[in-house]
């Protein structure tokens, strides 16, 4: 069965448990973090951490207004990363994860750049000391500790592990209010969409990238959250579309050389 | 965002295309005239080789995992398992055409059909680093299907005026040498019209607003406009004019090549980095 994970930026209350729950089965690291005068914290997604509640101020009617919003893989239905990976360290599971192999991955962060929701990080944690560098930072203890490989792509993997003992991704486990949810992802969209038209909300995930498995269910536009504005195509397409233009440019280009070539010849050999 | 591809890729990005470019003009070259560009067909042909050997040792220090290079060549659908392909197969040809320049002798009939499949895969090696970040709509900027061919004509004058630079101090071979630095006038040209088209077409508006007139605009106005395009268009011009009365300095010429490969690398960089950040 193809699950899929909800969303449901109106009842999350910032609490963070899912960042916790998230670091504690997958065996994260903590991060080393600054005060930045943000609330968001850590900042950003790294390759320790899969998952991010961003913090967000918006005022509405004069009124500042909290906006909370967890973040992490898609979970595409056709993921970029996957498709791009020279290694094929990267698959979708029939079940709905998108899955990265790290004994596989050879960090080259192709998938880093192709994601459309910024969501994969490279992991460079004590990559010196795996080589026998040492150039400081991490102690070699450190390499296999803590969320195993280094040198490679990390991502939240939907605690696949989990889903295959038949139950529930961690945080959604331990989310308290009901703000992420697990289900059959036909059903998963149904209760997005009656959740959005009852908030007077939006939906995000349901077409993005051809659809992922993580729908949102938000009380303000998708880029107003800082959400990206990602294409309903589906990867192939995307591809297919970019081959297409590349080869029309080429043949204009191959036309124009040919006309210059035709024009420019004679005369070469007139002034001769 | 961060920079996961930068200097390392860029510098791969470079020295491919100078070593695919190389390659090309070495055997067009060579199918046009061979008596009189022998000597620059196999310094083109030497060249492509190494060059694009140091670019794959970038290419190899960039990986997380070194160690496990090999399991690149898994994915035909991935860009990356393509090129590793063709770079491989490009370096093997670019090693056997100058073995058969130099070291084995065979017949005509077999350099040619090596030297015709190596000119195939070197043009594949320029167009596909383009390619490589053309086909991610992650990254808008680089969505455009011009930059494969921006980087096919980078790579020609990169890679010409690279021979150019080894031909240089050959007294004999100035005529050569002259005709580098002509050919570098419809190469440049050719190469503003596709950055300006690029940039009005492209769909990452604040992207190119960042290369334009944002934290990038020393790199790519100074780099890559100025250094990389119209000095040397500058130079070629006035070198074509001048030379009618006397011959030209080769500090010159000397000055318009090196300038030629500094663009070629800030293009490159400027474009990985604006499409990044």
């Amino acid at each position: 069965m193809a699950y899929a994970m909800l969303v449901d930026t109106t009842k999350c209350t910032g609490c963070r448990g899912c960042q916790v729950a998230c670091k504690r089965w997958n065996e994260l690291s903590p991060e080393k973090t600054t005060l930045s005068g943000e609330w968001t914290n850590p900042p950003d997604l790294t390759g320790q951490t899969w998952t991010v509640v961003f913090f967000k101020e918006m005022s509405k009617g004069g009124e500042m207004q909290w906006k909370f919003t967890k973040w992490q893989c898609m979970h595409c239905e056709e993921p970029p990363c996957a498709s791009v990976c020279p290694s094929l360290a990267i698959s979708k599971t029939p079940e709905g994860p998108v899955v990265i192999d790290t004994t596989r991955c050879i960090g080259c962060k192709y998938c880093v750049e192709a994601c459309p929701f910024d969501a994969v990080r490279f992991d460079s944690r004590g990559t010196q000391e795996l080589y026998g560098v040492k150039l400081g930072g991490i102690k070699a203890g450190d390499i296999e500790s803590g969320g195993g490989s280094v040198g490679v792509a990390r991502k939240c993997h939907m605690c696949y592990n989990r889903i295959a003992q038949g139950r529930k991704p961690a945080c959604v486990e331990t989310c308290l209010t009901g703000a992420i949810q697990f289900g059959d992802r036909a059903e998963i969209i149904q209760k997005a969409k009656t959740r959005a038209a009852a908030v007077n909300g939006y939906v995000y995930g349901e077409k993005e990238a051809g659809g992922t498995s993580v729908v949102y269910v938000l009380d303000a536009p998708p880029q107003e959250l800082g959400l990206p504005a990602v294409t309903p195509k589906r990867y192939s397409e995307v591809k297919a579309d970019m081959y297409k233009s590349i080869g029309g440019f080429g043949i204009i280009g191959a036309i124009i050389l040919g006309l210059v070539y035709y024009f420019t010849k004679p005369k070469a050999e007139e002034a001769k | 965002m961060s920079v996961e591809w930068g200097l390392d890729i860029a510098a791969y990005l470079f020295l491919a295309g100078v070593g695919a470019g190389a390659y090309l003009a070495a055997v067009v070259a060579s199918r046009t005239n061979r008596k009189k560009y022998a000597a620059f067909s196999a310094a083109g042909i030497h060249l492509s080789w190494v060059v694009t050997i140091i670019g794959i040792g970038a290419l190899f220090l960039h990986l997380g995992r070194p160690e496990r290079f090999i399991s690149a060549y898994s994915n035909l659908g991935s860009w990356i398992t393509l090129g590793t392909w063709i770079l491989t197969l490009f370096v093997g040809a670019g090693i056997l055409s100058s073995l058969f320049l130099t070291k084995v002798k065979v017949s005509e009939g077999a350099t040619s059909a090596v030297q015709f499949i190596g000119g195939v895969l070197a043009f594949l090696t320029a167009i596909y680093t383009g390619i490589l970040i053309s086909v991610l709509n992650a990254k808008p900027l680089w969505y455009s299907p011009l930059i494969p061919w921006l980087f096919v004509v980078s790579a020609l004058s990169t890679g010409v005026v690279a021979v150019g630079i080894l031909l240089l101090n050959r007294p004999e071979q100035r005529e050569v040498v002259n005709k580098i630095d002509r050919l570098d006038i419809p190469l440049v040209i050719v190469e503003i019209a596709i950055i300006a088209a690029f940039l009005a077409t492209v769909g990452a508006r604040d992207a190119v607003a960042n290369l334009i007139y944002g934290s990038l605009s020393a790199m790519f106005l100074g780099g890559v406009l100025l250094i990389g395009l119209l000095v040397p268009l500058g130079l070629s011009v006035y070198a074509v004019s001048a030379e009618r009365k006397k011959p030209v300095s080769p500090s010159v010429l000397t000055l318009g090549f090196v300038c030629v490969l500094i663009g070629g690398f800030v293009l490159r960089y400027a474009v990985l980095l604006a499409g990044q950040i």
